[in-house]
């Protein structure tokens, strides 16, 4: 093992995973290795212990009191961490496939008997009216999902 | 994330089967972890316990959705975090390494706090870049000492995705450390 190969190792290691064997080994008996390893370990362990800050008083007081104020226990029912409101009514392949359902239907109008029919009920401007059907389709669509997928989009704008 | 105690499945049990009182053991055990977590979404103490609070609350409320496929420490901070993301409009961006982080602990002598300071520099340079998505799981990592499933299960983020973050974020301490340590050597 070379010790670009082992640092690497090292380095992709879990925190608290255990070495392989051969690694372990490396590390052993090359001292240049050895050495940035350890300096490696003291500063990961003497990494700020910030997810250790104390609030200024203790919180079960008042989320006791809280809780208490709550009318119904937690149960089953209870709602999932992903709310019951916010959690979508259909899923995402759901909507895809109705977009891509409409994007055939488009595509494959042309070739249907629809043309001719809508020739005979509409008469010459047919083709006018049906870009306005179609348009009105897509606008529907389109604002269906934007409107059911709210929460997941301000969700994104926000992590940008 | 470790759980000495082993016994956050049973207080939850107990919970939901009636005993509310045992949820204040679940609030002592995890409001300062859930407390620094709201200071990365607010600027403030306030914010932050007012924050950690309504996670509590939240926690209380879905206990009956905990199946148990992760540890209960790991889904109360999936709640934590996803209640944060909602809430924090007053700030845009994530504080991964937050003013308290600077006072040292009583007792750290010169050798701990240069290692420290170190790995505080590092984390910041790889922290630079990086959205806020990924940077809450380099904190998470770094700071709350959670596993590679851990901040995965967290934040919903790839492991892999999770993995090469951390990976990036050791390499630049690498160097840094390398580089102080060339520094010292020049000084002789
Ligand atoms: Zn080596």
């Amino acid at each position: 093992m070379t010790c670009d190969r082992a640092m690497e190792a090292y380095l992709r290691l879990d925190r608290d995973e255990a070495p392989s064997r051969e690694l372990a080994a490396h590390i052993e008996s090359c001292p240049l290795c050895g050495r940035e390893v350890w300096g490696l370990t003291a500063s990961l362990q003497a990494f700020p212990p910030t997810a250790d800050c104390r609030p200024g008083r203790d919180l079960a007081g008042p989320v006791m009191a809280r809780i208490a104020d709550l009318k119904a226990a937690p149960g089953p029912d209870a709602l999932s961490w992903r709310s019951r409101e916010e959690r979508p009514l259909l899923s995402l392949y759901n909507w895809i496939g109705t977009g891509l359902m409409i994007l055939a239907g488009m595509i494959l109008i042309p070739y249907s008997t629809i043309p001719p029919l809508l020739n005979r009920i509409v008469g010459p401007d047919w083709e006018l009216s049906l870009h306005l059907v179609l348009g009105l389709v897509i606008t529907i669509y389109t604002t269906l999902f934007i409107g059911s997928h709210l929460t997941d989009l301000r969700r994104l704008l926000k992590m940008r | 994330m470790t759980d000495p105690e082993g016994s956050d499945e049973a207080v939850v049990s107990a919970v939901l089967g009636g005993e509310r009182e045992a949820f204040a053991g679940i609030v002592r055990k995890y409001q300062n972890r859930v407390f620094s977590l709201g200071l990365r979404f607010f600027r403030n103490r306030n914010d932050a316990e007012d924050y950690a609070q309504e996670v509590f609350v939240r926690v209380f409320e879905r206990l009956g959705t905990f199946r148990g496929e992760s540890r209960f420490g790991t889904w109360l901070m999936k709640v934590a975090y996803y209640h944060g993301i909602s809430s924090f409009r007053a700030r845009r961006v994530f504080d991964s390494l937050p003013e308290e982080a600077e006072i040292p602990a009583a007792g750290d002598g010169p050798e701990k706090l240069h290692a420290r300071r170190a790995a505080r520099e590092a984390l910041a340079a790889a922290l630079r870049e990086l959205p806020d998505r990924y940077r809450v799981c380099l904190d998470l990592y770094f700071s709350f000492g959670m596993t590679y499933q851990d901040v995965a299960a967290v934040t919903d983020v790839p492991v892999n995705t999770v993995k090469s973050h951390v990976f990036r974020a050791k390499n630049i301490l690498r160097s840094s450390l390398r580089n102080t340590a060339a520094e010292a050597y020049d000084d002789l």
